[in-house]
């Protein structure tokens, strides 16, 4: 009975939607009160619906009620029960409805939080949530049904491809759908705007959070992805420029880009129709990245089916969405732009050439993933666009990325000088060259582009160094200064320490990473990395759903044995798919990645060990810049309007 | 299904009530009374509609798969390969027609009861075990090889009270209610008086004395003018 009454409260959730969608914003138009406030018990029912709905998904998959079709194809009895929950969204249907659940759950919160914003541009934004949501609503009910049925119900299910059976996945798609939908808020605050509310301070204020919040989100859900892909694809990669990847990289770049426009939007004024068309971009970006995984188009572990039919209603969604928005766009945007003036050097000059940075290497990944796409799809012919391609292209648009990173807080709002600029940053760049030359030297024989990336990073450290003391200065006061500095401010430092940290370990893990693949007898020993490996053998597993081989790897430096390695081949039971465990000891300093391969003859396998210093640090520096983010959302005074505040244009006269 | 069909009205009820909490919590505007009738009567439609159109009431108690027969299934089909590599296992046979008249799989039961009696000429259990097997394939007639079959087990042990029960139901369902109760009596008689079977064999044999009875008073009454 429960999915019967999930599906049914789905059906609901879209009629409530379609309500949410229509009457709010007419109301809006026509100052009809009672019209708009429907808007929040709408947002309100429609989410508990959906997550009632989700609920109802979740228990059949653990209850193993296989007379729903996708429980019968993504599950299994002999599944961990841990799995079998996570296995709700392993499947296209499922994962849509956790999108869904998303949206349902921002739609909600702007309704019940958002008392700050004006009634009309909360009817406004709540509504053009609702519209997003009657598209998704309708595309899951007549092409996606996760409670489809199976009748008569299969005996046993087909299982959960197997790599997916790991905890880095019951997290990873939760955040990077927070993230993906999080812009539908941000989108909505743009479309209120051009459909009638003020390109204000206010306005901004309001809107900013919500993109940040997207932002975290996107960026923990990435790396966690990467994270995941570098444990269990057993290859130790970390970023592969899969078209999936680079679907979830571009509305990260778009929305980078759109959360530093809406600081100076906020601040100063400028750039506003700018914004409000990032704003549009990222979610465009979002909704291209899920037609990209979701229609069929490319393959890969996500894209769980190829049904035409909902490549075509994506297509049609996305061309609505995303030409609806900028036809919009070109129709309401403020014709003249009444914001501040700024110099050539200035606080927004460097802004802007973020932005513009960003939206080129935005525009490399794009093209980079469509261009096959659309060769292919023409009959063009195949081409493979791979890891060379990014790095010549993508890697040299971060380098002004990263001076900028630490050049743009110093600079004035406005108006600065370059001179008195040069002269206070000379010893920064000198510090930071000698530093990173000798962390380079250090670190393992030198390499100029190791040298080079920690340079960036030591640069990007050492302006947000004196960033931070230009500001409290260095006396008996400085205790109490540290306190008053805005939570947003520290979330600047923290993310921009956080891209430092980053490229500190993609560089060192790029220069000095070294792998060894042998073949091991019980006794062989081999060396890597400073470290020897001594292999004791193999042993067979059972697992729950699965049975493999564990073999044991002890690793030893300096005569004594500091840990051993359990890596393992497993074969699942149902799928008789083959996956292989490696065994990763972590540390600071880097990890130590055993993956076991094949077993060879005479009781020898084939052993592959890599040793990636400081790779903790490329998901470390991911996670600092989502901390950094979560610490700007955290501040009240950036959410509170201060009292008496004056409209952008009349600020700028 | 009634439980179905409250919850359902209750979930769509209970999420128009929600929506239209404003009309009764703020005051009194203009255009609400119109627009609370129009979603009052369209709404529930549309969903109605929907639902009539995407949902499987028919599915909604599905009967629930069994978590221990995937298991047994598994097991059987084990022992049944084992069997091919060593079949004179008399004891794996046994459990393996067993198995098999557990999972419904008549013609394997019945194929592995029928190696069990070649193997076990001089036993009556076998011959048994196969006429109740064969007997679930005739929709629980007993008439016909069933019979055969417990009359040979019967020649072999004229106390096998199974063949005796078997003998007894196949004359009651010829409506041959006299022999039935013999047959009861036989089995009566060889059982512990105080025990369930001979309780339960009391209860047919006074049922079947007493439909003997009205079946005599009707062909009285049929033979009165």
């Amino acid at each position: 009975m429960l999915p019967e009454l999930g599906h049914l409260a789905l059906i609901v959730a879209l009629v409530i939607a379609f309500v949410q969608a229509t009457l709010p914003i007419v109301g809006a138009a026509r100052g009809n009160a009672y019209w708009m406030s429907l808007a929040r018990p709408a947002a309100q029912i429609q989410c508990v619906l959906i997550a009632f709905a989700f609920g109802c998904l979740a228990h059949a998959f653990m209850v193993n009620d296989f007379s729903l079709t996708i429980v019968s194809t993504h599950s299994n009895e002999q599944l961990p029960l841990h799995y079998r929950f996570a296995a709700t969204w392993g499947s296209h249907e499922g994962s849509l409805l956790m999108w869904i659940l998303m949206l349902g759950g921002w739609g909600c919160t702007v309704a019940s939080f958002g008392n700050a914003l004006p009634r009309e541009m909360r009817a406004r934004v709540v509504g053009v949530l609702g519209i997003v949501s009657v598209g998704f609503l309708l595309f899951l009910l007549m092409t996606s049904n996760p409670f489809q049925r199976l009748v008569p119900a299969a005996l046993q299910g087909r299982d959960l491809n197997p790599v997916l059976q790991d905890w880095g996945m019951i997290i990873h798609p939760p955040m990077l759908y927070m993230g993906y939908v999080g812009f539908a808020v941000a989108f909505a605050f743009a479309i209120a705007a051009l459909l009638g509310n003020p390109l204000d301070l206010a306005w901004a204020r309001a809107a900013r959070p919500w993109a940040t919040a997207a932002w975290c989100f996107l960026t923990i859900g990435i790396a966690l992805g990467s994270w995941w892909a570098y444990r269990v694809l057993g290859w130790g990669g970390w970023w592969f420029w899969d078209p999936v990847e680079n679907a979830s990289l571009i509305p990260w770049l778009v929305g980078t880009a759109l959360i530093h426009a809406l600081a100076v939007t906020e601040r100063r004024g400028v750039f506003r129709n700018w914004t409000v068309l990032l704003a549009i971009g990222a979610f465009s970006m979002s909704l291209l990245g899920t037609f990209l995984v979701r229609s069929g188009v490319l393959s890969s572990v996500h894209t769980f089916s190829n049904d035409p039919k909902r490549g075509v209603f994506l297509l049609v969604f996305l061309t609505i969405a995303i030409g609806g928005s900028l036809a919009l766009f070109a129709w309401r945007a403020p014709r003249a732009s009444a914001g501040g003036h700024f110099e050539l050097v200035s606080r927004e000059t460097a802004l802007l050439a973020n932005n513009l940075l960003l939206m080129v290497a935005t525009g490399t990944v794009l093209l980079g993933t469509l261009y096959p796409l659309v060769l292919d799809a023409l009959d063009l012919g195949k081409i493979s666009v791979g890891t060379p391609y990014f790095e010549t292209v993508f890697v040299p648009l971060i380098v002004p990325l990263a001076i900028l990173t630490g050049l743009g807080p110093l600079l004035r709002w406005k108006k600065a000088s370059l001179a008195d600029l040069a002269r206070r940053l000379r010893w920064v760049f000198v510090a930071s060259v000698v530093a990173a030359t000798a962390a380079a030297l250090l670190s393992g024989g030198w390499s100029p582009w190791v040298a080079f990336g920690l340079a960036m990073s030591a640069w990007i450290v050492a302006t947000t160094a004196v960033n931070l003391f230009d500001r409290v200065g260095f006396d008996a006061h400085v205790a109490t200064r540290l306190a008053a500095q805005p939570r947003r401010y520290y979330g600047m430092l923290a993310a921009h320490c956080g891209l430092a940290v980053f490229i500190a370990g993609v560089a060192l893990v790029k220069g000095h990473e070294v792998e060894r693949d042998v073949a091991m007898r019980i006794g062989d020993t081999t060396e890597l990395g400073g470290y020897r490996f001594r292999f004791a053998g193999a042993s067979p597993v059972v697992g729950a759903n699965y049975t493999g081989s564990r073999g044991a790897v002890v690793v030893v430096r300096d005569g004594s044995v500091v840990d051993t390695l359990y890596p393992e081949k497993r074969t699942f039971n149902v799928q008789r798919t083959i996956t292989t465990e490696a065994a990763i000891r972590s540390r600071p300093s880097g990890d130590l990645y055993v993956s076991l391969g094949e077993p060879l003859a005479d009781g020898a396998w084939s052993v592959r060990i890599y040793a990636k210093p400081f790779v903790g640090w490329i998901w470390g520096g991911c996670l600092l810049m989502a901390i950094g983010g979560f610490l700007a959302v955290a501040d009240r005074g950036q959410r509170r309007l201060a009292p008496g505040a004056v409209p952008i244009a009349t600020q700028a006269a | 299904m009634t439980a179905f069909i409250a919850l359902a009205t209750l979930l769509v009820v209970g999420s128009l009530a929600w929506l239209l909490r404003p009309s009764t919590a703020a005051g009194p505007h203009s255009q609400q009374r119109p627009t609370d009738v129009g979603l009052i009567v369209v709404m529930p439609m549309t969903i109605f509609a929907l639902y009539a159109a995407l949902g499987r009431p028919d599915a909604i108690a599905p009967p629930p798969a069994d978590p221990d027969r995937a298991l047994a299934e598994e097991r059987t089909a084990r022992l049944a390969a084992r069997l091919d590599t060593s079949p004179d296992d008399v004891a794996g046979w046994r459990l393996l027609a067993r198995s098999h008249e557990q999972l419904r799989h008549m013609p394997e039961a019945i194929r592995a009861y029928r190696r069990l009696v070649a193997m076990q000429p001089d036993d009556a259990a076998p011959l048994v075990d196969l006429a109740f097997a064969v007997s679930a394939t005739l929709g629980g007639s007993y008439s016909g090889e069933p019979i055969t079959l417990a009359r040979k087990a019967l020649a072999l042990d004229s106390r096998d009270t199974r063949a005796l029960a078997i003998v007894a139901n196949e004359a009651a369902q010829r409506d041959d209610l006299e022999a039935a109760i013999a047959a009861w009596e036989r089995i009566d008689a060889l059982v512990p008086a105080d025990s369930d079977v001979a309780r339960s064999l009391r209860l047919n044999i006074e049922a079947a004395q007493q439909m003997l009875a009205a079946q005599r008073t009707d062909v009285q009454q049929s033979r009165l003018p």
